[in-house]
């Protein structure tokens, strides 16, 4: 008697718990739905999985890592609502292909067991999809609409630059003018000499400054009209190189004592005669115009010829 | 002291009064030394300006018996010393040496209590004898034991260098070869005074021995006078303006020498240009210095105190080359 008893009781048993189970698998309901069907390459698709289920039951949200021929792009928070004693959670899941083809979104198994149905996908290349379009794996490039604020940040500067660039143009144009550099008169290293002589006749200087003045401007002269390098050579050097100029013998060998003589003023403090510094003026004043005359000459006896300019050379010929 | 033109004037008649002793060098030694007037000219200047010669130049070039003739003829004492990589400083300078009989050391000098030495291929000695050499030159005495002992007045050291042969010599430090007041490039003779030399010696003709034509006291007094020649500021200025060109060159427009010269001109090579200038000054009779005289001895005074670079090595530029552009900046007064 117990024993049917106990077999009755387990038979009752096993036929509630299947009844159960049958009752909450129907309470519990789940969905998927994706915006669009068809995608170009990389296009995201909001896919939206939806749970209902019985106010009061604790359900687990879906929990996808991976969906073949899918990339999961980014996943919202949950949204959960209550309608009439029943709660409704939905997730959204932004997600995209890459691989070209029809592919279906498998169906996605809540943990308490049941599944959305899966969607069909179509990926494409090109909408419309045309099979014989050249293949491009980059999209052409696509033009950026202007936008004025969007270029001013970009050339700011060149437009700062350009601005001080106006006011410095202005300020010049419209500013206080200086008065313009007295323009240089050119003189010839001859008409330069003979000035610089006469300035030193009428100049009240010291016996040494005076000999010394008197060396500087022959040896200026000869640097600049003969093309000797006199400002850095000897009084001995330069008499030596000088000797081509002169085709008057005594005027160099009077010369050549004047140098001397400047040299024992301005080294051996010798004090000459008044007498002697005129003298030594007259035979500078003499030998710049000798030089002078026989560069003039020379250069006259080449244009005729037709040959180069003056020079150091054409002195020589003399 | 300020000299006045009257004290120049003065002073230039005793430089000619006691610069007679000059050409009678100069004769008396062109009987045995055919050419060599510039080695000859140097030897006088060292001798006049209280400074040592440092010659170079390679064997067989009258170095040793233009030396020899010289310290004849001015009856000067004159010793020669071989400069050799076993030689010692006490070899130069002396030692004390131990009398048995007398049973206590004695001063034996060294070849350097001389008027006149020559250091015989000086690089070829250690560094320590030519330190010991160098330190003589310059403090002119030595200090044997406990003693020191002042060398000859005139003291004069004429040291040579063989420019070839470079394997196992000893290059003297610039330090040490800042102290020769002149270092110069004794050449070979012109092919005339060639011919004479081979003449003389190979016809076997008996050179004509060397007169003393100069007393010592002369050389002496010649010495003095040579302190007192008068410098002026404008030459002191242009001896500094050389100076200091060696040094900065840009200063002097001459930019494109700085890559070529490692240092400078020390002062001692101004001081050195100063009075060999003076010493070249006597030697043509004048009691004052003229730019002519400074450039006349510049390249023999600094040739030896300039550095040159690597780069300046690389493109074969002398220290002669560097004086050139230097003379060619520089403004002569």
């Amino acid at each position: 008697m117990f024993k049917k008893g106990a077999w009755i009781i387990g038979w009752l048993y096993l036929l509630t718990a299947g009844i159960n189970t049958s009752l909450l698998a129907q309470e519990v309901s789940v969905s998927a739905s994706v915006d669009k069907n068809k995608i170009l390459l990389g296009e995201p698709v909001l896919l939206t999985l939806e749970i209902r289920a019985p106010a009061d039951s604790r359900i687990q949200p879906f929990r996808i890592d991976t969906l073949p021929h899918f990339e999961l792009l980014s996943k919202d928070s949950l949204v959960k609502e209550n309608t009439g004693g029943q709660q409704v959670i939905r997730q959204y899941f932004r997600i995209t292909s890459f691989d070209s083809g029809r592919w279906a979104i498998p169906p996605i198994v809540l943990s308490s067991g049941p599944k959305t149905a899966s969607i069909l996908m179509d990926v494409v290349f090109t909408e419309p999809f045309d099979p014989n379009q050249p293949y491009h794996d980059i999209q052409d490039v696509r033009s950026i609409p202007f936008k004025l604020s969007q270029q001013f940040e970009k050339w700011w500067y060149m437009i700062a630059l350009l601005l001080v660039m106006i006011t410095l143009v202005t300020y010049y144009m419209t500013g206080e003018k200086k008065p313009r550099a007295e323009a240089k008169v050119y003189r010839s290293a001859y008409a330069k000499a003979r000035q610089q002589l006469k300035e030193l006749k009428d100049a009240q200087v010291s016996e040494s400054r005076f000999y010394a003045r008197l060396v500087e401007i022959l040896r200026a002269f000869l640097s600049e009209r003969a093309r000797v390098n006199s400002l850095q050579q000897t009084s001995v050097d330069l008499v030596e190189k000088i000797r081509p100029l002169f085709t008057d013998e005594q005027l160099y060998q009077s010369l050549a004592q004047v140098l001397s003589l400047c040299d024992l003023v301005k080294f051996a403090r010798y004090d000459p005669e008044d007498a002697e510094a005129q003298s030594a003026y007259e035979v500078i004043q003499k030998g710049v115009d000798h030089i002078e005359e026989g560069i003039r000459n020379a250069a006259k006896s080449k244009k005729e010829e037709g040959a180069a300019p003056a020079g150091d050379g054409a002195v020589k010929k003399q | 002291m300020a000299k006045t033109g009257e004290d120049i004037r003065q002073l230039n008649e005793k430089i000619v009064g006691a610069g007679y002793f000059v050409d009678a060098l100069r004769q008396e030694i062109g009987q045995v030394i055919v050419g060599q007037h510039h080695m000859l000219d140097r030897l006088l200047i060292g001798l006049l300006s209280n400074g040592h010669v440092l010659l170079e130049g390679v064997p067989g070039l009258a170095k040793t018996l233009t030396i020899k003739s010289l310290a004849t003829a001015i009856q000067a004492n004159f010793n020669r010393i071989q400069f050799t990589p076993d030689l010692l400083p006490a070899d130069v300078i002396g030692t004390l040496i131990y009398n048995q009989q007398q049973n206590e050391f004695v001063v034996r000098r060294g070849p350097i209590f001389a008027n006149f030495i020559l250091a015989d291929e000086i690089n070829r000695a250690p560094a320590k004898v030519q330190s010991a050499l160098l330190e003589a030159m310059q403090e002119r005495q030595v200090t044997i034991g406990d003693h020191t002992y002042k060398l000859d007045d005139p003291f004069l050291v004429l040291a040579t260098q063989n420019p070839l042969e470079q394997e196992g010599t000893y290059p003297l430090p610039e330090a040490q070869v800042d102290r020769f007041i002149m270092k110069v490039i004794v050449r070979y003779p012109e092919m005339q005074e060639e011919q004479l030399i081979l003449r003389h010696n190979v016809q076997g003709e008996q050179l004509p021995p060397i007169r003393p034509v100069v007393k010592i006291r002369e050389i002496l007094d010649a010495k003095s006078l040579v302190r007192e020649i008068y410098l002026d500021e404008k030459v002191e200025r242009y001896i500094l303006d050389i100076v200091f060109a060696t040094r900065y060159p840009g200063r002097y427009q001459l930019e494109k020498l700085a890559p070529l010269i490692s240092y400078g001109a020390s002062p001692r090579g101004s001081i050195n240009l100063a009075l060999a200038g003076k010493a070249q000054a006597f030697l043509n009779k004048r009691g004052f210095v003229i730019p002519e005289d400074i450039r006349s001895v510049v390249y023999d005074v600094l040739r030896h105190r300039i550095g040159l670079t690597y780069e300046a090595e690389a493109e074969n530029i002398a220290a002669e080359n560097i004086i050139d552009e230097v003379l060619k900046a520089v403004n002569v007064p």
